[in-house]
């Protein structure tokens, strides 16, 4: 079997709210935003993995985990078999080699000041992937490979449109040569036609290259398109998991349901689902005891005040509810 | 009749037309024109600079007096007057134009990088870092300005270099917060964030890539700074802590045109709309710059 | 189910509720052209959206209905509301229009609101700037409209600051100022794009219920297709400042006329990329100031001709409903009025 990209292992984070100081005073503990808990998941190579959910389910923090840029409070994530929590120096090197990210906001991910060449010039030279000689040519070629011209690398970002700036911060991902690529909502900004094109992207990268991905995204259709596998988070619990085509297909959890029947489908003809989903997700500092999504979940009982188990369907696909079977049987929305 | 859809264009952004960016609603961005404040208030500038390294050479020296012509009004032989000891007043003004501009630039400059600095240090840090500097932002800003400069230049003895070294003391806080304020702001664009995952150490993502975003506030707020140091160090001339006599700084010269306001208010006159117009000129630039500057939105 | 189809349940002969004609929209520093010719009717309790992608003119159009555009912006052509031809009307007569006959909602609730001020008095401040309710009868419908949105506990949220609420409570009250003085007529920026999905479903499902009960027309602008299908009973496709095709929403989707409709659908994933791979349409939209002359979609387009570069293809009727403009429709039969 071989080693997966990267391993989520009992991944836990939390965030400690600020308190006022008569509070601390007084010894009251600070409250805590449970961001991501207990997630476990594993990428292999050349394997796309989807990451769905919306705002406030932690599947930004569980990105910024598995590149290294926070510390987990509980769990261990390994990066081509090493425990990343253990790097320094080195170490962390290798890993900012290793594994790189792709942002959601085109406007927000480029240096204004900098132009275009400098920008992906600046990790080719530093981490010297290429002998110094040769930083220009390659980044000409790095433009040329996301579909950018040599002009490009005179440019500065305001001088570009959404989906070109998302190019660009691609090829100044793929400069140092990864073997992960973690897409935050990388689409998500774009026009649709442009979508289309940076997916396709994508895509052509992630087979050209043998890069494995962590593509996250609320939009399930984008997903859909890219992704082997595909996992669902409601306020920092992986609730499903699965291959793609099964979980959409046959989703075992409520939450799931709840999420494919919301979306608006391209098709005046399509049902809509009868009993949407009501209320709001509560705050991620008082995520409920038990199953997460028990206070609007159509289907709880009294049993989900406790949490709930992971009830395999073989093939990798798995729900978090006790009631997945029957859940899992209504077939598709 | 279906479309025959191309296959995918290798370049598509190739087809683009010009290559200029989109024009949002409020209308096409295309080359940006440099604003018209900006390069008056340049000129007026140069003009100045001009003004102060040229007019001693081709001046007499501010310092001959000649009673036999004291107190006389404008004329032709003296275009501003002469004051009490005969001296002209064209003259003094014109030498004391280089010392004027120098202490614009003396009492911004020290106070500009050492409060960028620690406002930079400070946002992007945070921790122990930030608390204590903003703890002496606090203390330091807990007095009045001029009240502070004032004692400091008391203790320290008249005259300029003294007068330096006291605004600098107390100037750099506004610097420090403005940097800091622009740091923490820059600090959580991905474009920092960015560079830390491509694994760029913090001293390089500070310098490359967080100073260059967020000096260009302080750079704005010092050309208008400049205009208060001007002001400053002519009311310490006045009352005789700054320059000393018998420079010509602006400031000693309304001071000795004071007891003869009545009789000859050209003395003190001239010197105070000298004072006003490199202030103008100084505030053209900065605006120039603050619209030059501004941050490109999409 | 019906979802605003044309008339429901009123005579074909009701005039129009809104008319746009020839609308247009320039910029004055160099006569760029951000919107042009755009026409379309709405009638009363209809729900008509605009679909389109970043500078089609989309968002730029309905301002321009209500007279919101941004300074450096003019805008030509008629827009008769209720009989009433307010393109040119004054500040005044728009500002009486804004909030009592016409509604608006926009894409981000957060900036929408005023950050400082209570949502309660917020909008309450609508119905005191419209209407003539004294205090106590102005709090009893700022509580009724709250409850109409959806809002929980209405009594206890008025007195909460915006950066309290959550995005979607928040677009309910913006959706509760715009509903304040029962406009006749409502539009909508973008009003779920800032939203999580399950949010949007609830606040589209709000504004389709809000339409049927209070008989309120919809103009929706929107860049995702679903939502359009979602919501819209007809729905005008733009590119390029012009509207190239507008359709009954069920026709649109299922058998496009213009190119750029059926290119725009083929870009939306529908599956696995081994089974649908998707063929995206290449370049970008021309930027405002250098539109190619002829139909704007042209360099795109890969039925273009050189018709296509030379003029721009006039508006095509068609019997079923809508129209297009266009050279090569993609119709089997394109049948046109005379």
């Amino acid at each position: 079997m071989p080693e997966p990209v990267l391993e989520i292992d009992g991944v836990s984070k939390h965030f400690a709210l600020r308190r006022a100081p008569l509070a601390a005073l007084a010894g009251k503990p600070r409250r805590r935003v449970q961001a991501v808990a207990d997630v476990e998941f594993a990428i292999g190579t050349r394997e796309c993995f989807g990451l769905v959910g919306e705002s406030g389910c932690g599947k930004s923090t569980l990105a910024r985990l598995a590149l290294g840029l926070l510390r987990p409070d509980a769990g261990h994530i390994r990066f081509q078999g090493e425990d990343i929590g253990a790097l320094s120096g080195h170490g962390l090197r290798a890993l900012r080699r290793g594994a790189q990210m792709v942002f959601q906001d085109p406007y927000a991910s480029l240096n204004p000041r900098m132009t275009v060449g400098a920008a992906i010039a600046e990790p080719l030279a530093w981490h010297k992937v290429v002998p110094p000689a040769d930083v220009k040519a390659e980044t000409r070629r790095l433009l040329s490979e996301v579909g950018l011209g040599p002009e490009t690398a005179s440019r500065y970002p305001r001088e570009l449109s959404g989906g070109q700036r998302q190019r660009v911060g691609i090829a100044r991902s793929l400069a140092v040569r990864p073997a992960l690529l973690v897409a935050d909502e990388a689409v998500s900004a774009l026009d649709v036609s442009v979508r289309a094109q940076v997916l396709n992207l994508l895509a052509d990268l992630g087979e050209r290259r043998g890069l494995s991905m962590l593509f996250i995204s609320h939009d399930l259709g984008v997903i859909a398109y890219l992704c082997a596998r595909v996992g669902v988070m409601y306020l920092g619990h992986l609730v499903e998991s699965g291959p793609v085509a099964e979980v959409f297909r046959a989703p075992a959890h409520p939450y799931t349901r709840a999420l494919i029947g919301a979306i608006p489908k391209p098709d005046p003809a399509a049902p809509h689902p009868a009993r949407p989903l009501e209320g709001e997700p509560p705050s991620a500092a008082a995520v409920p005891e038990g199953c997460p999504f028990r206070t609007r979940c159509p289907s709880a009982r009294s049993i989900c005040m406790t949490m709930p188990p992971r009830i395999d369907f073989g093939a990798g696909h798995w729900a978090a509810c006790h009631f997945a079977t029957e859940i899992r049987n209504q077939g598709a929305i | 009749m279906s479309a025959t859809t191309p296959a995918e264009v290798k370049r598509p952004e190739a087809m683009e037309a010009g290559g200029t960016s989109i024009p949002s609603a409020d209308g096409a961005i295309g080359r940006r024109k440099l604003p018209r404040n900006l390069v008056i208030g340049a000129w007026l500038l140069i003009a100045w600079m001009a003004l102060a390294v040229a007019g001693p050479l081709l001046l007499g020296s501010p310092t001959t007096m000649d009673l036999l012509h004291s107190l006389r009004p404008p004329s032709l032989a003296f275009p501003f007057g002469t004051d009490n000891l005969g001296r002209g007043v064209l003259t003094r003004v014109i030498w004391g134009a280089h010392l004027d501009l120098e202490i614009g630039f003396f009492t911004v400059a020290p106070a500009f990088f050492i409060g960028s600095t620690l406002g930079l240090l400070a946002g992007y840090f945070g921790g122990v870092i930030e608390t204590v500097v903003m703890r002496l932002v606090d203390i330091a800003v807990a007095f009045p300005f001029l009240v502070i400069v004032i004692a400091i230049v008391a203790v320290l003895g008249p005259g300029l270099g003294n007068m330096y070294i006291a605004v600098a003391m107390v100037g750099w806080v506004s610097y420090a917060r403005i940097t800091r304020a622009e740091t923490l702001l820059a600090k959580r664009l991905e474009y920092a964030e960015a560079a830390r995952l491509l694994g760029l150490p913090d001293r390089r993502v500070l310098l490359r890539h967080l100073l260059p975003n967020v000096i260009p506030q302080a750079v704005i707020y010092a050309s208008s700074d400049v205009i208060l140091g001007i002001f400053l160090g002519s009311s310490l001339g006045f009352l005789g802590l700054g320059a000393q006599p018998p420079s010509p700084e602006w400031g000693l010269i309304i001071a000795d045109g004071y007891s003869f306001v009545d009789r000859a208010p050209w003395i003190s006159a001239f010197p105070g709309l000298a004072i006003v117009l490199l202030a103008i000129s100084f505030s053209l630039f900065g605006d120039g710059l603050a619209d030059l500057l501004r941050p490109e939105t999409r | 189910m019906t979802k605003g189809g044309a008339m429901d349940d009123e005579a074909v002969s009701d005039p129009p509720l809104l008319a746009l004609e020839g609308v247009g929209v320039s910029l004055t520093a160099n006569g760029a052209r951000l919107v042009e010719d755009v026409s379309f009717t709405l009638g009363s309790g209809e729900s008509f959206g605009i679909v389109g992608e970043s500078g089609s003119g989309k968002s730029t159009t309905i301002r321009a209905i209500i007279g919101l555009l941004p300074d450096g912006l003019r805008a030509t052509g008629q827009v008769v509301f209720s009989g009433e031809n307010i393109a040119g009307a004054s500040e005044a007569r728009l500002a009486r229009l804004r909030g009592a006959g016409i509604g608006m909602v926009f894409q981000d609730p957060l900036s929408a609101l005023n950050p400082v001020m209570l949502v309660g008095r917020q909008i309450a401040e609508a119905l005191r700037w419209h209407g003539r309710l004294d205090p106590a009868a102005r709090r009893r419908r700022m509580i009724e409209v709250m409850r109409l949105v959806g809002l929980p506990e209405p009594e206890r949220l008025a007195s909460s600051y915006p950066h309290e609420l959550s995005g979607g409570q928040r677009q309910r009250v913006a959706l509760a100022i715009a509903l304040a003085c029962a406009p006749r007529l409502l539009l909508a920026d973008e009003p779920t794009t800032a939203l999580d999905v399950t949010i949007q479903d609830q606040i589209l499902r709000l504004l389709d219920e809000l339409r049927r009960s209070l008989g309120m027309a919809l103009v929706l602008v929107t860049h995702d297709l679903g939502v359009i299908a979602r919501v819209c009973a007809r729905v005008a496709v733009m590119y390029a400042g012009r509207i190239v095709e507008e359709a009954p929403v069920a026709r649109l989707f299922a058998a496009p006329a213009h190119p750029y409709t059926r290119m725009l659908l083929d870009s939306i994933p529908q599956g696995p990329r081994a089974c649908h791979p998707l063929a995206p349409i290449p370049g970008r939209p021309p930027d405002p100031a250098h539109r190619p002359r002829g139909c704007g979609f042209a360099p795109r387009c890969p039925l273009a001709s050189v018709a296509c570069t030379e003029r721009t293809p006039p508006w095509r009727v068609l019997a079923a409903g809508g129209g297009f403009a266009c050279f090569h429709p993609l119709l089997a039969e394109a049948t046109t009025h005379a």
